[in-house]
């Protein structure tokens, strides 16, 4: 853009310019077509824009106002949240077994099995968390997790439907329908020796 | 707006703590089962009633009900029929009833763990004719040695333990108080030994002299010169 001095001729032509607007009719459609015209001229607020601006708010820095109380309360849910999680989902893999609790490992040969889980009396009986992983190629199932001391019952559940007693288990229990259960016994420090 | 949130947070807490409260959570956890074996087919509407009907007639005779709500989501789990459940139920408040009349007898006050312990024990492979025996026996144990002695004579029934045999070791076991909830193990002792080719009078006659020696199972793994260690723990490390 050019920008000139103002001079005393521009400045007599510029009063000239606009007594001449005065007589001028802009006509009755005047305030229809300027807005048109503005109309047509602004930037639309399309799909990327509204995605910039998105992005611009979640990268800006910002600062979160919270009372004491209510970052206490917040930090109370964030806890409460973890500690359902841990609570409904006990199995675990490859992470140090909490205090209390000893490792166990469930396993079972199905190689035709499409889906494992162990359900028993530490779950109860229930698949949720509980699936146990397939290597195909050798037809196992295994699930890695941490029981409390004492006497479980349990059965692997395969293919959503059908209890399977583990025939690797040292006792097995008459589980009331017809069937049996197979019994863990969990030792605790003082009977670890056997 | 942060009073707001604070005050919303709060709330939801505090419906969190309150909740587990008030509300049956045994029942609560048997509802969604209940109504979803009923929605896909299972269930009628009767068979859950009658389900619920025994679970509360458990508690309303005294008798621990998480077992039962445990027995009716192992059949839910196992999509048995409405009446094998209820079945199930009746033989285990019949077995809880018993096992927990037995551990009372003399006055005796048995903790729900002990009732639980000894009327699964029935289940396991022990005779009420057993445990009626041992809740006999003199000087009188404490209903916690009687629910493990009933524990222990059960899994040692279901190893096909020589009956006379488990008798001499569970007199002395509850003669002495020495049978600590360890003892319960016994069948596993029974289990290797069988395997090392010991006989079985053999192990019974080493368990009476540890248990009036106020061993435990461990020790009578020493004594019959088999051993074992807790695989979790270095090689000579003491259990704490």
């Amino acid at each position: 853009m050019n920008v000139q001095p103002r001079t005393d001729t521009s400045n007599d032509d510029l009063a000239s310019g606009l007594r001449r607007l005065g007589a001028m009719d802009p006509g009755e459609d005047f305030a229809a077509r300027v807005m048109g015209r503005i109309g047509a001229a602004a930037p639309q607020a399309g799909p990327k824009r509204r995605m910039a601006r998105v992005v611009e708010w979640l990268t800006e820095p910002r600062s979160i106002r919270v009372s004491p109380l209510g970052g206490i309360a917040a930090a109370a849910c964030l806890l409460l949240a973890l500690g359902l999680f841990f609570k409904n989902y006990g199995g675990f893999e490859n992470g140090a077994t909490p205090a209390g609790l000893s490792p166990v490992t469930f396993v079972l040969a199905a190689p035709s099995a499409r889906e494992v889980a162990v359900i028993g009396s530490f779950n109860g009986w229930k698949t949720a968390g509980w699936t146990m992983r397939n290597d195909p190629a050798t037809g196992l199932w295994t699930l890695t997790t941490a029981l409390p001391p004492g006497s479980h019952e349990y059965v692997f559940l395969v293919d959503g439907t059908t209890p399977v007693t583990d025939a690797a288990a040292a006792l097995s229990v008459d589980d009331g329908f017809g069937s049996r259960n197979s019994v863990l016994l969990v030792k605790n420090g003082d009977g670890a020796a056997l | 707006m942060a009073r707001r949130f604070s005050i919303l947070l709060i709330a939801f807490l505090v419906a969190a703590a309150w909740l587990p409260g008030p509300v049956d959570v045994l029942a609560s956890a048997l509802d969604a089962p209940l109504r979803q074996a009923q929605d896909d087919g299972r269930l009628t509407a009767g068979d859950a009633q009658a389900i619920e009907a025994s679970i509360d007639q458990a508690k309303a005779e005294g008798l621990p009900s998480a077992p039962f709500t445990a027995k009716a989501e192992e059949g839910l789990a196992k999509r048995v029929t409405g009446r094998a459940i209820i079945q199930a139920l009746e033989t285990m408040r019949s077995d809880y009833a018993f096992a927990r009349d037995a551990l009372s007898r003399g006055g005796r006050a048995p903790s729900p763990d002990d009732v639980i312990m000894a009327g699964d024990s029935l289940r396991l492979g022990l005779t009420r004719q057993e445990l009626d025996d041992m809740a006999a026996f003199e000087p009188p144990a404490s209903p916690a040695e009687l629910a493990t002695a009933a524990r222990t004579r059960a899994a040692l029934n279901a190893v096909v333990f020589p009956a006379r045999l488990s008798d001499d070791i569970l007199r002395r076991g509850l003669a002495s108080g020495a049978l600590s909830a360890q003892w319960a193990q016994l069948f596993r002792v029974v289990q290797r030994t069988r395997e090392a080719g010991i006989p079985d009078a053999a192990v019974a006659q080493a368990a009476t002299r540890i248990l009036a020696d106020g061993g435990g199972p461990a020790e009578l793994l020493q004594e019959l010169g088999l051993t074992g260690r807790d695989t979790r723990k270095a090689p000579g490390k003491p259990s704490k």
